[in-house]
């Protein structure tokens, strides 16, 4: 069966392969043109919306507690979650103005920096996390969704929403870290949209603009967030979670532990950068030689994503299931070969450089 | 021993052919090592993939390529010792010590429980005690071990470094204190490599006696340059510390990646009006000051380039190109600067001439790792 898939896979990239470019930068800006329009942009829109849809959930909720108002905080926070998977990767540009990645998601946090930090302003009942512009400018760790799952999903009881003060407390809190998420997330995607700003010198680079002087150097900028997106899947969320044996497993090292969300992530951090390789159509104008790779490297995206969504356990039970923590181990491996192919096979073909030095120094 | 430029290079080839079929196993029927024999020593990864530490001589005739437990930094040599030591590259904890004649691996020691190393080392004048940036991770501390190499690399204790991410390290001009480079960035071997604490990072430089664990002279960035990461330096025959950064904030950015502290206390952050962003990825990957003081060059190993300025006029000289080049080293007696690259070539660079770089290729499909030491 999965011989099948490959062979058509293969064969539908050679049917998809559109026009061969005479010049290279003239493919090169294609490929820059598709992934900005057919993902990028699309990608922090989802993420804007969903955001501003978990803060007037968690408004809501706030005004009347209960579970008929609680329902919709959970879906929110799920889709928001999911939706950062799909921008998590793109480190360059919008996300890397400000500390915005950290203030969007201050992980992987493994002295607890952050859990101090939230529970230290909860028992001061500290104002200045109750309003959103005053929260902006504090610390990275209070803010955010690792913040508002702290906020919304803590293990002590007394989450927001509860009655009493400490409740109402949480809840404006947890308000103003939503409140202050979605300003963030209008402002990254007003970014993208905004043709004079990032994404124009993106598009556009030309000799006299430091940042991109060509075509081929934007699109080593998108070839490396593939190769980063895969990077922080496998050895942040993934490879210390699992452990190398069930002895060495780490689930409180997993990303949205709390929420339950980690298996979730791992999956939708995949969905995402299988849309982007598609969308980008990074594969789409190759020579000859190495038109496998767009078949071989959508195969396995689909390998990856097939292992992650048959983990159906939270993360602290499947790293000690046999079966889950097989399918875990075999995502582990997909993973290590897409890196590979990302980094050496599509370099090549893309002909970019990706040194040795230069691809992860120190 | 009669050799000629083109004997060398014909025992190059032996040398990498028996590599080859050993499959880079120890001693590759070495040349007998002679007191002038000139040597460039390197981390490497090898064509089959391995990490090793690789001497070659400066025509590319391959002395040994010695494969190590994991990827290698920096190679520090010991040459009373007749041996290099080489430290594993952050978070990791292996420390290797090799002959340098033929490739055996002499000891292979492991930082201390809770120690992981930043790849950077050195050796005291007597080259007895021999220095290593580490990391306390769970304490978030940078402290340098302290190893006793005549008694077989006991572990003698550790000194503060005043700073969190201690990279690379010198011997300060008094020949006893020590110059670290605190890169400022937080990281954890449960995270693998990624860094902690972005907005709150404060990097340094710090002069510290060894003998008495104490800080006697500290320089940090101002609050506006907070993000560059001081990472690597290198000490002027005045006593002049040079040093290299790299940027953790937004890549557009214009900010300075090289700066030199005088004897005097006096900084200076250096222009660089000849390289733009997309030239150096605001990243410098190695540094170093010319045997006579005159020139600092540094690499820019993202951006594909190594950068060169006069120290007398404090300006810059220009860049070349030089592909994923990252490695660099001087040639005593001379102007000189070596630069070693991804691609495996390795080679002078004249600073008086217009830049031009030379290079020799020892193993094909090789890729020189960050660092190299000459002698």
């Amino acid at each position: 069966m999965p011989r099948r898939t490959l062979a058509f896979a293969l064969l539908t990239s050679l049917l998809a392969a559109g026009p061969a470019f005479a010049d290279a930068a003239d493919r090169d800006a294609a490929i820059l043109a598709r992934a900005v329009d057919g993902y990028i942009r699309p990608a922090v829109d989802r993420f804007a919306g969903d955001a501003r849809r978990l803060e007037q959930s968690i408004v809501g909720f706030c005004a009347a507690p209960g579970a008929a108002t609680r329902r919709p905080v959970d879906a929110a926070f799920r889709t928001t979650v999911e939706a950062w998977s799909g921008v998590q990767f793109l480190r360059f540009g919008p996300l890397t103005e400000a500390h915005r990645l950290e203030r969007v998601a201050y992980w992987p946090d493994p002295k607890g920096i952050g859990l101090r930090q939230i529970r230290g302003a909860l028992a001061a009942r500290d104002p200045s996390v109750a309003d959103p512009m005053a929260l902006a400018g504090k610390s990275v760790a209070l803010q955010g969704l690792t913040a508002l799952e702290y906020l919304l999903y803590a293990d002590e009881g007394d989450a927001a929403g509860a009655a009493g003060e400490a409740g109402a407390f949480r809840c404006a809190y947890a308000t103003a870290a939503a409140r202050s998420l979605a300003g963030l997330a209008a402002a990254v995607a007003g970014e993208w949209d905004d043709t004079d700003g990032f994404a124009g010198r993106l598009l556009q680079p030309g000799g006299d603009d430091p940042l991109y002087r060509t075509p081929s150097e934007a699109l080593s900028e998108l070839h490396r967030a593939l190769g980063t997106g895969l990077q922080v899947t496998q050895d942040l969320k993934l490879k210390p979670v699992l452990g190398e044996t069930m002895d060495a497993a780490r689930p409180f090292a997993a990303p949205f532990r709390r929420s339950g969300l980690s298996v979730a992530v791992l999956a939708a951090d995949l969905r995402g950068l299988k849309a982007y390789f598609a969308q980008a159509g990074f594969a789409l104008e190759l020579p000859e030689e190495h038109r496998w790779l767009g078949g071989s490297m959508a195969f396995e995206l689909d390998n990856a994503i097939t292992a992650a969504e048959a983990v159906t356990q939270p993360i602290d039970e499947a790293v000690y299931d046999p079966a889950a923590r097989g399918k875990l181990g075999y995502l582990f491996v997909v993973l290590g070969h897409l890196r590979d192919l990302t980094q050496q096979d599509l370099a090549a073909a893309l002909g970019l450089t990706v040194g040795f030095n230069a691809l992860d120094g120190d | 021993m009669h050799s000629t430029a083109t004997d060398r290079t014909v025992i190059g080839r032996r040398a990498l052919l028996w590599g080859a079929a050993f499959a880079f196993g120890l001693a590759l029927a070495p040349r007998r090592p002679r007191a002038d024999t000139r040597l460039l020593v390197s981390t490497a990864r090898l064509p089959d993939r391995r990490f090793a530490v690789v001497a070659v001589e400066p025509d590319g005739a391959v002395r040994f390529a010695t494969p190590l437990p994991e990827r290698g930094h920096e190679p520090v040599l010991a040459m009373r010792r007749g041996e290099v030591v080489v430290l594993a590259r952050r978070p990791g904890r292996f420390l290797a010590v090799v002959d340098l004649a033929d490739g055996a691996v002499r000891r292979l020691l492991v930082a201390p429980d809770g120690r992981h190393f930043y790849g950077h080392a050195v050796f005291d004048r007597d080259e007895r005690l021999l220095y290593t940036t580490e990391n306390d991770y769970d304490a978030g501390r940078g402290v340098i071990g302290v190893w006793d190499a005549a008694a077989g690399y006991a572990r003698m204790g550790e000194v503060d470094a005043y700073g969190i991410g201690p990279h690379d390290l010198a011997l300060a001009a008094d020949g006893r204190s020590l110059v670290i480079a605190n890169g400022g960035l937080l990281t954890h071997p449960d995270s693998g490599r990624a860094k902690l604490n972005l907005s709150t990072m404060q990097p340094s430089l710090v002069v510290v006696d060894p003998r008495s664990g104490e800080a006697t002279r500290r320089l940090t960035l101002p609050r506006e340059l907070h993000q560059l990461s001081i990472r690597h330096l290198a000490v002027g025959p005045d006593g002049s510390i040079g040093f290299g950064m790299q940027y953790q904030g937004p890549a557009g950015d214009a900010v300075p990646l090289a700066g030199l502290w005088s004897p005097d206390g006096s900084v200076v952050l250096l222009p660089q009006d000849h390289a733009a962003p997309a030239d150096t990825r605001n990243y410098v990957g190695d540094l170093a000051i010319d045997a006579g003081g005159r020139y600092l060059a540094a690499s820019f190993p993202r951006g594909n380039r190594v950068g060169v300025w006069d120290l007398r006029t404090r300006r810059p000289v220009g860049l070349v190109s030089a592909p994923d080049a990252c490695g660099l080293q001087v040639e005593a007696g001379t102007e000189h600067f070596w630069v070693s690259d991804g691609a495996g070539a390795i080679g002078p660079l004249d600073p008086a001439r217009p830049l031009a770089r030379s290079t020799v290729t020892p193993i094909p499909g090789l890729a020189f790792d960050n660092h190299f030491a000459r002698l």
